[in-house]
């Protein structure tokens, strides 16, 4: 059994940088990016009238009831990424900044594949630097 | 912001400081500057990080970051120091960059350790099938997540002991720990998929040392590398299923098979030791005005140590630039490289079944058309390609510039189907500014290939039996076997294009310092269209945009959007078979 078919995937990338001064000691930053990604086989038509015309599988038959229920489906994919960071940087002396900054990612894994990847995480990071 | 996103930022900073080593070492004043962070990082995660973090350690709960950097001299050595810590020993990254004798002594010495998350498949879409004829899954280590922890260590020397030459000698080691999802498999009675915690310890060590020779207008550096992998973790073993025949579930089946669950355990998911030697020369001469020829010489020696069976690459390139007065230069190529793999001899055991209608019989004594069943595999690697190329470039303005190639490709095999493959290749790009705020560019390539690699006879068995086997069975003279399916197959095929056009073009309009623009589009479309039972292509779009704006001394924005959009066209095929 042989039949015309394909694979389609498309990405999406997407960014956003903000730089502001709010001060002669302060800065303040954003950034996003976004990423949206699916893949699937197209134009997938496995059945069973194609095989053989006119005449009917065999009752026990394995092969083209497990391929053609698992191959109409394989590697069918869909996530969405978002990743936001907003921070700001202060600079409490010469030689000393406070680095501060709030993180999020979310990732949404719409049409799950051998498992779910949906996850997310909220990050908060403060730092003290020293330059000499 | 993580420590890690942090580091690369300085890291780029050590590296250009480096790099710069020859020049500041000749400034007589010493002086030592740098930076020292610490900090802490705050998470709270939710669901599966291995997509959203698969390189990040981004654990749940707080970690401390600390963050070292210093660079200087003393007058004799420019130094460049780094040290970085996440809280966790998978995210730390330390280096060492020195300089001295005027740029005459280089070392340094660099190590980042780093979290890979790894996919744990749990196999539960398996348990298809009718009747007794299953596919099923056992997971022994359910739920598990699996990583592997990635160290790299890297140490490079450079000594230049007169003017003329140079020795330099580099160490490179990758150390990779960790546990990942192993898969075997039984067949028959049915296919039964079994995953295991394997448990990996991989060591890379590249050791490379060479000399390099300046004299006027000629140089020439010679390299010789050897490389060694070795998996230190133990090699998992599996107990086959008992070979039984799919709907009666008789043991009448073993002689279908080379080993089943008699044979005791057996090693699967082996990684063996590998090595690889490698020589190479390279030479250039400085040509009067700004021409130039130079050439390299490669040959390097592959070897599985547990099969003890090898591969070798043999290979040289010649490039000739030829300046055409001030405004145009042609240059012209020649490659020619041969890959050898030694071909392995599969000795195929051969069992007898115990019961049934072949009970005492191998499979090629029930049925003799198979013979012979022992081979000698052939890779697809084995071949010798031979490239020649000749680009003319023209500069009609100050602003302007044209490129013309042309290049052709043969390749040549001894062991397959398709002995040889050509493909000419035409070329065109240009780069116009029509002001100082405009810049063009554009691209196009077109290569037509003539008989492109490709299996012959892979796939669309002819249709053999058109009713069920009498009672359902598959001994007999009217029972198909699936190696007469094979045998009959008629469908060749192939991903390599026979015809592929690519065309890129690329505007940037910049009207002043605060503000840019850009935008780029590419596209790409390959065919084959000689395949005798489908066609196979490939085509490829990806747009993209980019803005720059800073409307104020103190507010930028940059911002950008990309999109690839990939549709392959191929044929699906498969044996349909009643069992």
């Amino acid at each position: 059994m042989l039949d015309q078919a394909g694979y389609k995937s498309e990405n999406n990338n997407a960014f956003l940088n903000l730089q502001f001064l709010a001060g002669a000691r302060t800065e303040v930053f954003a950034t996003t990016m976004y990423n949206s990604g699916n893949a699937t086989i197209r134009d997938f038509v496995y059945d069973s009238s194609n095989i053989i015309p006119g005449t009917a599988l065999p009752a026990g038959a394995l092969d083209f009831p497990l391929m053609s229920s698992s191959f109409a489906g394989f590697s069918d994919l869909d996530y969405r990424t978002i990743i936001q960071t907003i921070g700001a940087n202060f600079r409490a002396t010469n030689n000393v900044l406070i680095n501060t900054s709030l993180s999020f990612g979310d990732l949404n894994d719409v049409k799950p594949f051998l498992y779910d990847t949906t996850g997310s995480r909220v990050g908060f990071y403060a730092g003290l630097s020293w330059v000499f | 912001m993580s420590m890690r996103l942090v580091l690369k930022v300085t890291l780029g900073l050590v590296l250009v400081a480096a790099l710069s080593g020859s020049v500041l070492a000749q400034a007589p004043q010493s002086k030592t500057e740098g930076i020292v962070t610490a900090g802490a990082l705050a998470g709270s995660n939710d669901g599966s990080q291995n997509r959203l973090n698969e390189y990040e350690v981004a654990k749940d709960g707080t970690l401390p970051q600390f963050g070292a950097q210093v660079w200087g001299n003393n007058g004799t050595f420019t130094f460049d120091l780094l040290a970085s810590h996440g809280g966790d020993n998978r995210d730390q990254k330390y280096g060492a960059f020195l300089s001295g004798g005027g740029g005459r002594f280089k070392a340094s010495v660099t190590f980042d350790r780093f979290l890979h998350r790894l996919d744990h498949d749990p196999l539960d879409y398996m348990e298809a099938g009718i009747g007794n004829f299953v596919v099923r899954a056992t997971d022994h280590d359910p739920g598990s997540d699996y990583s592997r922890a990635v160290g790299m260590l890297n140490t490079n020397v450079s000594v230049a002991a007169t003017k003329n030459v140079e020795f330099f000698v580099s160490h490179k080691m990758t150390l990779r720990d960790g546990v990942h999802q192993g898969l075997t498999m039984s067949h028959c009675s049915n296919c039964h998929v079994e995953s295991f915690a394997r448990q990996m310890d991989e060591t890379t060590n590249t050791l490379a040392a060479g000399a390099r020779v300046n004299a006027g207008r000629f140089t020439m550096d010679y390299t010789f590398e050897n490389r060694t992998l070795d998996e230190h973790g133990p090699t998992p073993t599996n107990t086959y299923d008992n070979a039984v025949h799919p709907v009666s579930l008789l043991d009448i089946f073993l002689n279908r098979v080379q080993y089943d669950d008699a044979n005791g355990a057996l090693p699967f998911d082996l990684v063996p030791k590998q090595t690889k030697v490698t020589n190479t020369v390279r030479a250039a001469y400085a040509l009067p005005g700004d021409g130039a020829i130079s050439g390299n010489f490669t040959h390097s020696s592959s070897n599985n140590d547990y099969a003890d069976v090898g591969s070798t690459f043999t290979g040289g390139h010649a490039r000739v630039t030829i300046p055409l007065g001030k405004r145009a230069y042609l240059k012209g190529l020649f490659r020619k490289y041969e890959i050898e793999t030694e071909s392995v001899f599969v000795d195929v055991v051969e069992q007898t079944t115990p019961a049934g209608p072949g009970a005492g019989l191998t499979y090629a004594q029930m049925y003799p058309a198979m013979l012979p069943l022992d081979y000698y595999t052939e890779s697809t690697a084995s071949r010798s390609p031979t490239e020649m190329a000749l680009e003319f470039a023209f500069r009609p303005g100050k602003r302007s510039s044209i490129n013309l190639g042309y290049e052709y490709e043969e390749i040549t095999r001894e062991s397959f189907h398709v002995e040889k493959s050509t493909t000419n290749t035409i070329k065109a790009s240009a780069y116009w500014r029509p002001d100082k705020t405009v810049s063009l560019r554009a691209r196009y390539e077109q290569a037509m290939t003539s008989d492109p690699y490709a299996n012959i006879n892979a796939a669309k068995p002819a249709a053999l039996q058109l009713v069920p086997t009498p009672g359902g069975m598959p001994f007999g003279p009217l029972s198909l076997q699936y190696f007469e399916m094979y045998d009959s197959r008629m469908a060749n095929l192939s991903s390599i294009p026979t015809d592929t056009v690519f065309v890129e073009g690329t505007a940037a309009w910049s009207p002043s310092q605060t503000f840019t623009v850009s935008g780029h589009y590419r596209y790409r479309d390959q065919k084959n269209d000689e395949l005798n039972y489908s066609t196979w292509g490939h085509d490829l779009h990806m747009p993209g945009v980019e803005v720059y704006v800073a409307p104020t001394p103190r507010f930028t924005m940059a911002a950008g959007w990309g999109y690839q959009k990939d549709t392959l066209d191929t044929v699906f095929s498969t044996l349909n078979f009643g069992g």
